[in-house]
């Protein structure tokens, strides 16, 4: 009974380059990541635009925000359980990041619409606190509350935050791109660029990669404007989304920049 | 956007000016009468469950269908909007449904939990206005009475939904194995049995020791409704139809059986966002189901699936171990139903195909499920380009990355999807782990087929023997030579082209030969593996040899200088000659022809007699 759908990319002219440029023979498009991202954030610009406005990726970089400065404090369950985070006392960084999906999941159904982009950002979340908690932890399954929030600390200071925020908005932006790009890279292989199934493998790789790297030009900002909200007013939904229409603002521009300097 | 639907249903009407009206277009539906737009029929079932099936659980059976009709009949992701940069994949929903029993229907836990199960399976939103049924139905119409004058057993553990795959062919032995009397509820979208499903049921019959009853329920919606394939929500009318017959006899809830690759149906690409991937027996939608079927009954009832860690290997394993070998090639896993009543079952191209494949030839068992059945072969057939290539090359390609990833990268890479499995599971990281487990040993199943396909096909892999199309030729690289030698060709001609007009910005080289030096130099700087004039090649009774080789790519590379106009002509013959002493061999060759002063002036024309060649190639450097 499982089903996957899988659909096709617009039919627009810059699509159409897109899969030439995956189609014509040169350089792995793993090492052309840069131009081949960009012309994909050409061609699907708008969506992120939108992403700004989405109750779902605004909420997903609050939750990150208060699940950073919920382990500075002593009694740091009773702050989660305010966001609808309840860990039991033996709790794993999976737990953690299980009860920030289902906090999402909760507050969406009131406070929706679903949608991609918002689903993309939540997983976005997901992969972000796993990658940067898992990190400090021995293992993701194993572990206590103390150790969760000793692992989750060192993530709510100002540099900490940045790192965590990198780490968001890179895979916001990688997962957004491979939604479309996935379509046509698949189609192209044996093909072209991608001779086989390595190369589109390599190829998804460097586009995490780069993405992630790109967004080190929001690493400092995220941090810096973590730190200066909570200490001026505190961080809340609005001033949050605001952040994030802003960052995704200098997220575009410099992979915009990036590619074109290929 | 996909234009917002006001469902009325079993003739319901809203004055013209009403509310829910505005920016909707309406879906008239109906499930009885001289036209429904949806089909049910529940067949061989005892005479008592007319007398069993109350107002609400007929409710019940109108409502599901009437979700899954509407779901069949609007179209998702046939457009883009946003400047084509957002899929127009959610839709939206208002059913105004007459009921029987409205006050229930109008609870508001009643109706959040609808919504949200629904939601949930369909990534659509929906609202429900439902009113008073003021003249009833006749509930004849969705039931066709059997022999049985009564169901033979109550209060039975479970009721199983039998869909007729491997998955809940293996439930029902394992099931009947206990020796307990079982009920078995299947669904088909035609009204006929066919001999292949009716031979199914009568050996599975034989080979339980308790009592078995089957009802087949037929659910289809009429040809003007059914456009949308996707449809999400059948899930939903199918444990429907379950809790019915289950309410009928008593048993504590319903069973699916179904293995969790495609219960937690992980994104096998980055474009499966939400529930392109389905959510049939999902943890959550099985939840979700509890929870509304529980509401509904006004008891504990459970839909459950003991089979979320186990994989289609092991689903296949437990056939074996439950000796019902033999009735495999009786089941039927394919996606697309339409191949269901002809002489093959499975197309061989869908996800489900595959799938059924790769567990029947890891437990060594592809003498129980005939090559023949398949209308194109899983792994050498042809693939058309689009759906059905994509989703081989998705499917190796995700088991091939999670076969490599460790555990923790699992867990991070499919957080999300992870963690809404184990929602509610008391102990959610011990099973998050047993599910990453299991998706490890899928992921290592579908990897130990494919080298086994791969050893047995490897003769036609070599000699480009394979279908092109096919799934081994796409991901296992037939072209790879052939594709490997043009792109070495490419980053020479790439060098070339960037380092010999630098190399002679003050200098016309005097011969071939200097350039030849000139391009060795430039080719052994950039560390190209490229040996000069090596090795002979014998042609009738003279030997010659290529410029360079590369001895791993079966390559030969000539180089020409075509100094000026009357250059052409020995160029050419020069060509000629080689296309003739090379041709024969299994080589690839490359002609790179230096031409500083564009003394050729139509390329295509000149290069024509080699490129019509599918082992040769030619380059122009100026």
């Amino acid at each position: 009974m499982g089903h996957t759908r899988l659909g096709r990319i617009p039919k627009t002219r810059k699509w159409s380059e897109i899969v030439a440029l995956l189609s014509e023979t040169g350089k792995l498009p793993a090492e052309d990541v840069a131009r081949i991202s960009r012309r994909a954030l050409e061609a699907t610009e708008t969506g992120l635009d939108l992403a700004a406005d989405d109750p779902g990726v605004r909420y997903a970089f609050f939750l990150l925000t208060q699940v950073a400065l919920a382990s500075r404090e002593d009694d740091w369950s009773s702050r989660l359980s305010t966001l609808g985070i309840s860990l039991p006392a033996d709790a794993t960084v999976f737990d953690l990041t299980a009860e920030v999906q289902g906090a999402i999941d909760d507050h969406l159904l009131s406070h929706g619409p679903r949608t991609d982009i918002g689903e993309i950002a939540q997983q976005a979340v997901g992969e972000a606190l796993a990658a940067t908690a898992g990190g400090q932890t021995p293992s993701m399954f194993l572990g206590g509350a103390e150790n969760l929030q000793d692992a989750l600390r060192g993530f709510s200071t100002k540099a900490g935050f940045a790192h965590l925020g990198q780490k968001f908005f890179g895979q916001l932006l990688s997962r957004y791109l491979n939604f479309f790009l996935s379509r046509a890279t698949a189609d192209a292989v044996g093909r072209g660029r991608i001779a086989q199934l390595g190369d589109l493998n390599s190829f998804n790789d460097a586009l995490v990669r780069h993405c992630e790297q790109s967004a080190h030009i929001v690493r400092d900002f995220c941090g810096e404007w973590y730190s200066k909200t909570e200490f001026q007013e505190g961080i809340d939904l609005q001033n949050a989304s605001r952040f994030v229409a802003v960052a995704l603002e200098k997220l575009q521009a410099e992979m915009r920049q990036q590619g074109a300097e290929q | 956007m996909i234009k917002p639907r006001l469902c009325l249903c079993s003739g319901a009407t809203v004055p013209q000016d009403h509310p829910l009206l505005a920016g909707r277009e309406v879906l008239a539906l109906d499930a009885v009468g001289d036209d429904p737009s949806v089909h049910i029929r529940l067949q061989d079932v005892a005479h008592v469950f007319l007398q069993q099936l109350s107002p609400r659980l007929t409710d019940l059976i109108e409502i599901a269908a009437y979700v899954y009709a509407a779901d069949c009949a609007v179209r998702r992701g046939q457009e883009w909007t946003a400047d084509h940069s957002v899929e127009a994949w959610g839709r939206d929903f208002h059913f105004v449904i007459p009921v029987r029993d409205s006050v229930f229907w109008n609870r508001p836990d009643v109706q959040e939990e609808l919504r949200t199960a629904l939601s949930f399976l369909s990534d659509d939103q929906y609202g429900f206005t439902f009113c008073h049924l003021t003249k009833d139905r006749p509930l004849q119409q969705y039931i066709e009475l059997g022999k049985l004058k009564d169901w033979p057993f109550c209060g039975i553990e479970r009721v199983v939904m039998f869909s007729g795959g491997l998955d809940s062919l293996a439930g029902a032995l394992d099931s009947a194995a206990s020796g307990k009397n079982i009920v078995l509820v299947s669904h088909r979208p035609v009204a006929s049995q066919s001999r292949r499903q009716r031979r199914l049921f009568r050996l599975l019959k034989e080979k339980a020791p308790g009592r078995m009853v089957h009802v087949p329920v037929w659910i289809n919606k009429a040809v003007a409704y059914g456009r949308e394939h996707t449809q999400r929500t059948r899930s939903f009318l199918y444990a429907a139809l379950g809790t019915v017959v289950a309410e009928s006899i008593g048993a504590k809830g319903v069973r699916f059986f179904e293995n969790g690759i495609v219960s937690l149906n992980l994104p096998i690409a980055g474009e499966v966002v939400r529930a392109r991937a389905s959510r049939t027996t999902h943890p959550i939608a099985l939840e979700k189901f509890t929870r509304l079927y529980s509401l509904i009954t006004e008891r504990n009832f459970v839909v459950d699936n003991p089979y979320l860690f186990k994989t289609k290997q092991d689903v296949v394993r437990i056939i074996a171990e439950r000796s019902g070998q033999e009735l495999i090639p009786y089941t039927c896993s394919c996606a697309h139903a339409f191949f269901q009543p002809g002489t093959q079952w499975h197309c061989g191209s869908c996800s489900q195909c595959i799938d059924r494949r790769v567990a029947i030839l890891h437990n060594g068992m592809g003498e129980f499920d005939p090559a023949t059945d398949y209308q194109s072969d899983v792994f050498t057939g042809p693939r058309r380009s689009g759906a059905d290539k994509n989703i081989a090359v998705n499917y190796v390609r995700h088991a091939a990355e999670l076969k490599q990833r460790t555990e923790e990268q699992i867990a991070t890479g499919y957080n999300s999807e992870l963690s809404r499995a184990v929602r509610f599971t008391p102990k959610r990281a011990e099973a998050a782990a047993q599910l990453i487990k299991m998706v490890k040993r899928h992921a290592a199943a579908v990897c130990g087929v494919l080298e086994d396909q791969l050893k047995l096909n490897a003769t036609a892999l070599v000699t480009k023997g394979l279908e092109p199309t096919s799934m081994l030729a796409v991901v296992c690289g037939q072209e790879r030579f052939e594709a490997s030698s043009k792109r070495f060709c490419n980053r020479m001609l790439g060098i070339l082209s960037r380092g010999l007009p630098v190399a002679f910005q003050k200098e016309t080289p005097a011969n071939e030969v200097r350039v030849q030096e000139v391009a060795d130099a430039l080719l052994k700087a950039a560390d190209e593996e490229l040996v000069r004039e090596f090795p002979f090649v014998r042609w009738s009774s003279s030997l010659a040899k290529p410029d360079w080789s590369v001895e791993a790519l079966n390559l030969f590379v000539e180089l020409k200088y075509p100094r000026q106009k009357s250059d052409v002509l020995r160029v050419t013959e020069g060509i000629a000659a080689d296309i003739t002493k090379y041709g024969d061999t299994s080589t690839y060759t490359l002609f790179v022809v230096y031409d500083p002063h564009h003394v050729i002036l139509d390329e295509a024309q000149f290069s024509a007699p080699v490129v019509a060649r599918s082992n040769m190639q030619m380059g122009f450097v100026r």
